[in-house]
């Protein structure tokens, strides 16, 4: 955005992107650059709701990632931050969001983690 | 060769499945980040781990007031275990059985672009040189040293392996 905001006004941004984010989705994004065909990179997590979360779930299946864990119905968004960036000034306003409070119960961690990483089938590698 | 990296998240819900995925899959190697400081009880998840992964802000809440002396205490949980404290612009600690302790500085970055995931580039960086480079602990991290510093010298993360090799 030019500058900004005002409280109570309303600014038209100049330009946005969107970029996955995340511990272990950042981690899986430098891996996915290197890894070998036959090799297997695997997300276990828990996601927002399945229409949310299809954008996060494709781009990280386009990088090769397949995707496991819960997918929570009552979950409208999944975490995320709006970087609001200000061409006057250079600064970066970061607002959070987590709207659910970790999750993933131990049993399907657990059952996600070795459905997914059989060593009889498995010859890659596995981050949560 | 499997590798099994955990978010350290909600120790509870760790402390229950991390032990039986373990055993489930003896083979595998295992890592886990420590990030954040409020999260009570992590360090308690540490003999099930092969590698962990300290931010440097967990470090500086630790009431340690050397990195050394922070590696030395956590060690005594699992002493065959590798500790690796990520240290921004003073790139990385390291200690394993075999090297107790080693500062692993950076090159000097001239300007930092976007500092966002440097410490998840270290451990992409580090679990690939371990895994598929066949380096060991030591030359491993300096290898994700080096990856983490070129990620700080520009936007997002293309194109990282090439700039860094």
């Amino acid at each position: 955005m030019p500058h900004y905001p005002e409280e109570d006004q309303k600014l038209r941004a100049s330009n946005v992107t969107t970029r996955l984010g995340g511990n272990v989705p950042n981690t899986l994004n430098v891996l996915h650059q290197v890894v070998a065909k036959e090799d297997r990179l695997v997300l276990v997590s828990t996601f927002a709701e399945r229409d949310s979360s299809q954008r996060l779930t494709d781009k990280l299946e386009e990088m090769g990632v397949e995707v496991a864990g819960v997918w929570r119905d009552d979950c409208p968004l999944n975490p995320q931050s709006w970087i609001l960036k200000s061409e006057q000034t250079g600064s970066r306003t970061i607002v959070n969001y987590n709207g659910y409070n970790e999750i993933l119960k131990p049993q399907n961690l657990m059952s996600a983690v070795r459905k997914n990483l059989q060593p009889m089938n498995y010859s890659g590698r596995s981050l949560q | 060769m499997n590798w099994v990296h955990f978010e350290g998240r909600i120790p509870e819900i760790l402390k229950d499945a991390v032990p039986r995925i373990r055993a489930s899959i003896p083979q595998a190697t295992f890592s886990l980040e420590i990030e954040k400081p409020d999260r009570h009880g992590l360090l308690d998840l540490i003999p099930f781990f092969d590698v962990i992964f300290f931010s440097h802000t967990y470090y500086l809440h630790s009431g340690h007031t050397t990195p050394n002396h922070f590696l030395d205490a956590v060690r005594e949980r699992n002493p065959s275990a590798v500790y690796i404290i990520t240290a921004g612009e003073n790139g990385a600690y390291h200690s394993s059985h075999d090297h107790p302790f080693l500062h692993i500085p950076t090159t000097k970055v001239d300007i930092v672009v976007d500092a966002t995931g440097a410490g998840d580039t270290f451990i992409a960086g580090y679990v690939w040189s371990r895994m598929a480079l066949g380096k060991s602990g030591v030359g491993a991290a300096k290898m994700a040293v080096a990856l983490a510093t070129t990620k700080v010298g520009q936007e997002g993360f293309d194109n990282l392996w090439k700039r860094a090799c």
